[in-house]
Parts: C-alpha cells; sequence; structure tokens
C-alpha cells in the first residue's frame, strides 16, 4: 500500500512538473508568434500596404483580429497558429504593394526623364526662336 | 546712362524670359506637369496603381509637349534662314556694283527665298528651311566688292571688314573700329559710318548693319590698306 501510494505521489509530482515547465514555453511560443505577426503588420503599413493592397491587407488583419481573439480565449496554442498565418498575409501584401510601388516609381522617373527632354527642346527652340527674329 | 543701360537689360531678361515661359507653357506641358503632380501625390497617400496610371498620363503629355517643341524648333530655324537669305540679299542688292554685275545670281535668289516664304506659310517647315539656305547658295558666285581676298600676309592692314552676327559684344560700327586691325580706336566708328553709307539699307541710321555686310575701312592716316579683314592673321599696329 505504501509502496502504491509512493508510486501515485511520484506519478503526481512528475506530471505537476511536466505541466509546470511546459506552461512558460506555451507563453513564450504565443508571445513570439504575436510579436512576429505585429511586426509584418507593422512593415506591411510601414509601405502602405493597407492602401496599396487593401484586399489582402485586409485579409491578413482579419486573421489577425481572429487570433487575438482566440488568444483571449485562452486557446494559446490556436492563436499561435493564427498569428503565424497572419503574419504570412501582411508579408505578402507587403510584398504586393512593394511591387506596386516601385512599378508607380518607374513611371514617375520616366515622366519626369520625358519632361527633361521636353523642356531642353523648349530651350533649343528659344534660342532658334531669337535668331528667327522678325520672320516671327 | 547706366541706369538707362540697367533698366533696358532688365527688361531684355524679362523679355526673353516671359517669351521661354510662353512656348514652354502649352496645353500638353501643363497637363504634364497636373498629372504629374497627381501621381506624386497619389505615391505619396500610397495608391501606387493610381500613381502608375497619372505618371503614365504626365509621360504621353510631355511626350506630346516634345513634339510640339520639335515642330516649333523646325518653325524656327526655317524663319531663321529666311531671314539670313533675306538680309544677305538685300545687302548685296544695296550694293550698285553687284546689281549690276549679277542681276541672274539675285534674281534666282530672290524667287527661291519666294519659295521658302511660300513653303513656310504652307508651315513646310522643312522644305521652307532648304529653300532659304539654297537662296543663300546662289549667292555664293558673287565675289563682293572686289575685296573678299584674305590678306593672309599680314603685312598691311585690311581693307574691309565682312560684319558678323556674335550672341555676344556683336559687330556694330563702335566695335569694329575699336579692333586694332581697324582704328584700334572706337571713336573712329563715324569714319566708317560715312565711308559706307551706299552699302547701308537704312544710312540715317548707323545702328543698322547687318551680317554679311562688307564694311570698307577707309585709311585714316594714309596707311595702306588691302584685302579682307581675317581673325586668324596678326595684322601690324597702327600707330596712332
Amino acid at each position: 500500500m505504501r509502496n502504491a501510494l509512493r508510486i501515485l505521489f511520484a506519478c503526481m509530482a512528475a506530471v505537476m512538473a511536466v505541466s509546470c515547465a511546459s506552461a512558460p514555453k506555451a507563453a513564450d511560443s504565443i508571445e513570439t508568434a504575436r510579436k512576429a505577426a505585429e511586426d509584418s503588420r507593422a512593415k506591411a503599413v510601414g509601405i502602405k500596404a493597407d492602401v496599396a493592397s487593401k484586399a489582402l491587407f485586409g485579409q491578413a488583419d482579419a486573421v489577425f483580429s481572429e487570433a487575438k481573439t482566440v488568444e483571449a480565449a485562452p486557446d494559446l496554442k490556436n492563436a499561435a497558429v493564427k498569428y503565424g498565418e497572419a503574419s504570412g498575409l501582411f508579408m505578402k501584401a507587403y510584398d504586393d504593394a512593394l511591387a506596386k510601388k516601385e512599378a508607380a516609381q518607374k513611371s514617375l522617373d520616366q515622366a519626369a526623364q520625358e519632361r527633361k527632354t521636353a523642356e531642353d527642346t523648349f530651350a533649343e527652340a528659344e534660342k532658334e526662336k531669337l535668331a528667327a527674329g522678325k520672320e516671327e | 546712362m547706366k541706369k538707362y543701360l540697367l533698366v533696358l537689360a532688365i527688361g531684355i531678361l524679362c523679355l526673353a524670359y516671359s517669351s521661354a515661359q510662353n512656348l514652354g507653357d502649352n496645353e500638353f506641358q501643363r497637363a504634364g506637369r497636373a498629372y504629374e503632380k497627381q501621381a506624386t501625390e497619389a505615391m505619396d497617400s500610397g495608391d501606387y496603381e493610381g500613381a502608375t496610371k497619372l505618371a503614365d498620363l504626365a509621360a504621353i503629355e510631355y511626350r506630346k509637349s516634345r513634339e510640339f517643341a520639335e515642330a516649333q524648333l523646325l518653325r524656327f530655324r526655317a524663319a531663321s534662314a529666311i531671314n539670313l537669305a533675306q538680309i544677305t540679299i538685300k545687302d548685296l542688292e544695296n550694293v550698285q556694283r553687284i546689281r549690276k554685275e549679277y542681276p541672274t545670281e539675285l534674281a534666282n535668289a530672290n524667287a527661291l527665298l519666294a519659295e521658302a516664304r511660300a513653303l513656310y506659310a504652307e508651315g513646310k517647315w522643312v522644305e521652307s528651311r532648304e529653300k532659304a539656305l539654297a537662296s543663300i547658295d546662289a549667292l555664293k558666285g558673287i565675289s563682293g566688292v572686289k575685296a573678299p581676298v584674305a590678306n593672309s600676309s599680314g603685312k598691311a592692314l585690311p581693307r574691309y571688314y565682312v560684319v558678323v552676327s556674335r550672341p555676344q559684344n556683336t559687330d556694330c560700327y563702335w566695335n569694329i573700329a575699336g579692333m586694332s586691325a581697324v582704328y584700334g580706336n572706337p571713336l573712329f566708328w563715324p569714319k566708317l559710318w560715312k565711308a559706307n553709307l551706299e552699302a547701308m539699307r537704312d544710312p540715317e541710321n548707323p545702328d543698322l548693319i547687318f551680317p554679311g555686310m562688307i564694311v570698307e575701312i577707309p585709311s585714316i592716316d594714309g596707311e595702306t590698306r588691302e584685302g579682307t579683314y581675317d581673325p586668324s592673321v596678326s595684322y601690324p599696329s597702327l600707330d596712332k
């Protein structure tokens, strides 16, 4: 009987030890996942993906909100998964916005180049206008 | 006097500036600028797709503006060539000897100039310019006032000077008289004026001399003068 009790206590102690050791790990994991999602979101907002890639960003934000709700439940394991998913979606929105921004910058540079060419031609025409004198 | 010159210079600068503004301020350039501004604003707000579309529209307008400028350039070049042809013909026609000895060349040049003007009126700038240049070419056979033999020896001072147009400090009797190969003193400019009255379009106005006009340089102190002034030659000084 005494032996049986000893074994039972040992088992209970082991279970408690395992659960106490794993509790901080789950908290670390959710913290890391949330932080990663927040960083991705900040990066996406930084490039204005909320405007440039509104649909993708909206989708990512919805998952991010869901993750926060799940975390508050608390269902830390699922919350971490949701934060991971949101992080990936935010990065997708970021990449999409970056591609659009680069294309826009290229078009702006092209327009500026066209403007300069037109201005140079006008300057040349002005010089010629002076030589044209009264015919003009 | 300096005040008046300053005011005149400012006036000329303002005129040139407003002229430059007018030419560059065409509808395409204005539209291009408006689109480019909107594109920049869209870019700043994160509407990159909108910015791309607006910037592309700006580029299209600027291209139209450049094409407009190129057309103006051709027009001015044609006008410039017509001007030059007209001045050259007038100057030569003002010399009685040339009028008598080269009537065919002058008639050909005038006919080509008339064609150049007609093409100009039709908006055919390139063809107009070609005709105007051909008009000047038609005068090449005219040898001038017995003069255009370059005085390459440099042993004597030049007897003739061909007026040229320069961007700055352009030819006038004052500047010509001031040249060391002429009189080395601009105050002698009336001497040049009086000696060249017949060759001038408006003899009453000494400021009206034109590129291509051959100015005779009379001797002022018995010095020997021969040939036409050549800027590459070094002439003896006039001890005056």
